[in-house]
């Protein structure tokens, strides 16, 4: 090591050597970290929301006929808002019920979000339509290239139809419109209070479970529920769900009778 | 497994010091250094993390930290070469090169921020010139140059001849 060298070790170690304790607020710190954990959790909530058409989906989206079962498992952990924490790898497979965690979500202070009722197309294939509208101004992360949700239909809590977003996203390919500003190429959505954006999705004829038919599905009396799955890819992350993990996405839920609503 | 409110305090506390004088290096101002360190904090620990170890949180720290630099140096720049009128091209005050030991913190802000990161991370962090090519995204060679370039300006400033 030439003198130069020994020179600028020992100049930078002494000058950094002078420096104090660090002299923040941890407290402060702390708060902002909440504050942006927060942030996260109401963007993912959205997020999965308006991913309808991601092949990566955080959010759950149920129908039901009958009163809403609390399906909130007891003594999980919840985030600030009280949105439980789901963070595993699911399967989906016909005859399988969705493993819990799930939860009850309408939106956040943000954002309102409500799925229309499903409408049965003449192949006998729920189309839903999922709408996010804004309470006050947000800005919501889009995907670069829509791909149909994972939808499932369910019937006494088990996978009875269904298609896989992530392999098989035709010919349910969402339609997204939206009243807001579009901000750069897709990445992301302006809104003002009151603007809306909308993803319609229709599910394969052939999405039904062996041994079951649209038709008994849409019978009235028939308690089926109406699920949109999301994996956690939207969100960034790269590794499996885990129930431990901290800060796991949102399994948004919101329940209402399956009910064929004709079009206008 | 601590909880990432208890992560927090441990690094802040065991390791806060060490990070303000990592970020002195990089900003060359105490004020500057503590607050790269807070936003490096908040940018770690409000993203989800498996491992709240407070080797690897440190670690994660000091990568925001330099990242974070970088990125409003350039920025600052950009803004700089667009406002000629209003605001000074300089990001520091000048060393005053013919005092022979001038303040080397104030010699480092006379680097660019690059060299000025493969500065602090060689010779103060001890860490090999692989790791930091990954760290700053360049090849080796990339910043071997760095670091003759800023060996030369540091040396002239200090009347030291610079080998290698």
């Amino acid at each position: 090591m030439d003198t130069g060298e020994e020179q600028i070790r020992r100049g930078v170690t002494d000058a950094a050597h002078h420096i104090g304790p660090l002299d923040i607020s941890l407290q402060a710190v702390a708060g902002k970290i909440r504050n942006r954990r927060r942030l996260l959790g109401g963007t993912a909530a959205s997020f999965g929301i308006i991913l309808i058409g991601s092949a990566a989906w955080g959010a759950a989206i149920m129908f039901s006929p009958a009163a809403a079962p609390n399906v909130r498992p007891a003594g999980q952990e919840t985030t600030p808002s009280g949105i439980p924490f789901p963070h595993q790898a699911r399967s989906y497979a016909c005859g399988n019920p969705i493993q819990p965690p799930v939860a009850h979500e309408t939106g956040n202070d943000a954002l309102d979000f409500r799925v229309t009722s499903p409408r049965r197309t003449p192949s006998g294939a729920p189309e839903i339509t999922v709408t996010l509208t804004a309470r006050k101004a947000a800005s919501i992360p889009v995907p670069l290239t829509p791909t149909a949700p994972r939808i499932l239909l369910l019937k006494d809590g088990k996978i009875v139809a269904g298609q896989d977003s992530n392999t098989a996203p035709s010919p349910g390919v969402p339609t997204p419109t939206f009243s807001g500003t579009q901000l750069g190429v897709a990445h992301a959505l302006r809104l003002a209070p009151g603007e809306h954006y909308s993803v319609t999705v229709t599910l394969p004829a052939d999405a039904v479970c062996d041994g079951h038919s649209w038709s008994e599905l849409w019978s009235p009396g028939e308690k089926t529920t109406l699920a949109v799955i999301a994996s956690d890819r939207a969100l960034g992350r790269t590794h499996p769900l885990d129930p431990h993990a901290l800060n796991p996405d949102p399994l948004v839920v919101q329940e209402q009778p399956l009910q064929n609503v004709p079009a206008p | 497994m601590p909880s990432w409110e208890e992560a927090l305090e441990l690094l802040a506390q065991g390791r806060g010091t060490a990070l303000k004088r990592y970020g002195y290096l990089l900003c060359g101002s105490e004020a500057d250094a503590s607050d790269l360190v807070q936003e490096a904090l908040i940018r770690v620990f409000a993203r989800p993390r498996r491992d709240w170890a407070l080797p690897a949180l440190e670690a994660y720290v000091r990568k925001a930290m330099l990242h974070y630099h970088l990125d409003q140096t350039a920025r600052r720049r950009r803004w700089l070469e667009i406002m000629p009128r209003i605001a000074d091209r300089r990001d520091s005050p000048a060393a005053d090169a013919s005092t022979e030991r001038a303040d080397v913190v104030q010699l480092l802000q006379e680097l660019s921020p690059r060299q000025r990161a493969c500065v602090v991370l060689f010779y103060y962090e001890d860490r090999p010139l692989q790791e930091i090519a990954t760290l700053l995204d360049c090849g080796v060679g990339t910043v071997k140059r760095h670091l003759d370039d800023a060996r030369k300006r540091l040396a002239a400033a200090w009347h030291v001849t610079s080998e290698g």
